[in-house]
């Protein structure tokens, strides 16, 4: 069987400005790697023991990101939108996956930026879907996940083909160095259409101004006096 | 008529859900996946009706085809939920179900006939985009905002759904849990890496006592340097937070630290960078050393 672990799929937020049209732009025209990518790839290789482990991407930028990690095959999707929908970039990913022979797991970034695209990418697939998760091995023919649940964790066995969202802990530690990059970039890459026929969209009216009241910021330079002024905003606001 | 669901699977988030979806224009059934304290306090914020799926036996995750079944069935036309993990699982097969049109950072739902509008924010919530549709929304509700005030309590009716068998809970990890008081803190004191050495945070410990708050931390001050346990760290996946006062010290206010403390009804940020994330999200700030400020604010809360 055959894990996909899917990388480099979603627009860096950061880069989201109002244009003065009131539309929305983007500074850069490709999405980037993610926070939680190089975890992504890390519970797929341990997810699919032996077995093998193919990258699912957007065709723009490092598409070597995953093969530099450890991936052997990466399908790469071309022609998806910068202002692509949720369910634009699930359908568009669904499809990649889709596409892989004998795929029974995917790994995700559990992207805050897009929180709804891994549990649509598993609806499409009619798969089930686990947020949040940490980890993930091999225990005597069973998948074993564990996901972060409240303070703590839960560990849970999955039997059958799923998609588990990864959120990273921290930022990885063993990056490739750069030859393991040139040799990457030399792994096959497959490029596919992207297929985002029936994605149900919203209509995109313009923009206004958030009703958010500004913040009080006092000047530290004084600290007695910055002090003074935050405490009487605090007792006012009857939090002291 | 129409009607909209909200989706239940935390005990931090419910009430700003409400609050959406009660300001929809339509009304609103609640799904709460969990136990009978989470239904009823659920049911106290007025929805029209509460259905409960026990999730004491199974995953609430291995319900989702069967709640999006229900869906397919009641048609909504419109299913808020938070961020929380386990909703967004559910949210997700449902809105597949429907083929729902999907949006985050949802801060306002409008639901008439034939059309609903939603608005989110964008670009670091320095706008808000407003959105139509003239078929089902599948909407993440931005952290933060109003909570629902308490209505008439609905009756809480117990739901059943078939389960996937392919997902089976372990282990529950959770020690330490239950002596945790952040989750029920009145004041909060939040350390993010700009509180520089570690000494510092002896002066964190007490301005904390001062105020008489739990201390709180971002998630590279427990994973990377190790000096808080992880059940200190609030943020995305971690735990959410809501209380009266998050007083937060160098922290930048990453997006992944301030998912959990939104809820927040104050939030007091001291930082040196003016340029600082954080400054846009709290109600007060100072700009300044904290190593500076700290002291001060200390004495001044002892003398208050």
């Amino acid at each position: 069987m055959t894990t996909v672990a899917v990388f480099k799929w979603a627009m860096n937020p950061t880069d989201e400005r109002v244009g003065a049209d009131g539309a929305v732009k983007w500074l850069a025209d490709r999405p980037e790697v993610g926070d939680d990518d190089h975890a992504a790839i890390q519970v797929a290789l341990d997810a699919a023991g032996d077995g093998d482990v193919t990258g699912v991407t957007m065709d723009s930028g490092d598409v070597a990101f995953g093969a530099a990690r450890g991936i052997e095959t990466t399908v790469a999707v071309q022609g998806v939108d910068i202002l692509a929908q949720p369910t634009e970039l699930a359908s568009a990913l669904a499809n990649a996956v889709k596409g892989v022979e004998g795929v029974d797991l995917v790994a995700i970034g559990d992207c805050i930026w897009q929180p709804m695209v891994p549990s649509l990418l598993a609806g499409l697939l009619g798969w089930p879907c686990i947020n949040a998760v940490d980890a993930a091995k091999r225990e005597g023919g069973k998948l074993v996940v564990t996901r972060r649940f409240g303070a703590g964790t839960q560990d849970i066995a999955v039997e059958g083909p799923a998609v588990l969202a990864v959120a990273a802990r921290r930022e990885e530690e063993n990056k490739p160095g750069m030859r393991a990059v040139l040799v990457a970039r030399k792994k096959p890459v497959e490029r596919v259409g992207a297929q985002t026929e029936g994605a149900a969209t919203f209509t995109v009216g313009g923009t206004h101004e958030p009703d958010a009241q500004p913040s009080k910021i006092f000047d530290g330079s004084d600290p007695q006096a910055a002090v003074d002024q935050l405490v009487a905003a605090l007792k006012s606001e009857g939090v002291l | 008529m129409s009607k909209v669901w909200i989706l239940v699977a935390d005990d931090m988030s419910a009430a700003h859900v409400a609050d959406v979806a009660s300001k929809s224009g339509a009304p609103y059934e609640a799904l709460v996946f969990g136990d009978a304290s989470r239904a009823d306090a659920v049911a106290a914020l007025g929805p029209a009706s509460v259905t409960l799926y026990d999730t004491s036996a199974t995953l609430a995750e291995a319900l989702a085809p069967a709640i999006a079944d229900r869906a397919a069935q009641e048609q909504p036309a419109a299913v808020l939920c938070s961020d929380d993990a386990t909703a967004r699982a559910i949210a997700g097969a449902i809105a597949v179900k429907l083929s729902a049109a999907v949006a985050a950072a949802v801060t306002s739902v409008s639901v008439s006939e034939g059309k609903t509008v939603v608005e989110r924010l964008v670009a670091d919530a320095a706008a808000v985009q407003v959105l139509e549709t003239s078929g089902p929304a599948v909407c993440i509700v931005a952290d933060g905002g109003d909570e629902a005030d308490a209505g008439a309590a609905a009756e809480v009716a117990t739901g059943s759904a078939s389960a996937l068998d392919s997902l089976t809970v372990l282990a529950t990890n959770c020690d330490g849990c239950a002596s945790n008081g952040l989750l029920t803190a009145e004041k909060v004191v939040g350390v993010g890496l700009g509180i520089g050495a570690k000494e510092n945070l002896a002066l964190v410990e007490e301005l904390a006592a001062a105020l008489g708050a739990e201390v709180a931390c971002t998630l590279p001050l427990c994973d990377n340097y190790h000096w808080f346990e992880h059940d200190r760290v609030v943020g995305t996946s971690t735990q959410k937070i809501s209380p009266r006062l998050y007083l937060t010290l160098g922290s930048s206010g990453a997006p992944q630290h301030m998912t959990g403390v939104r809820g927040a009804k104050v939030i007091v940020a001291v930082n040196n960078d003016s340029e600082a994330s954080i400054f846009r999200e709290c109600a007060y700030g100072i700009v300044g050393d904290v190593k500076e400020i700290i002291p001060v604010l200390t004495a001044a809360i002892k003398g208050a």
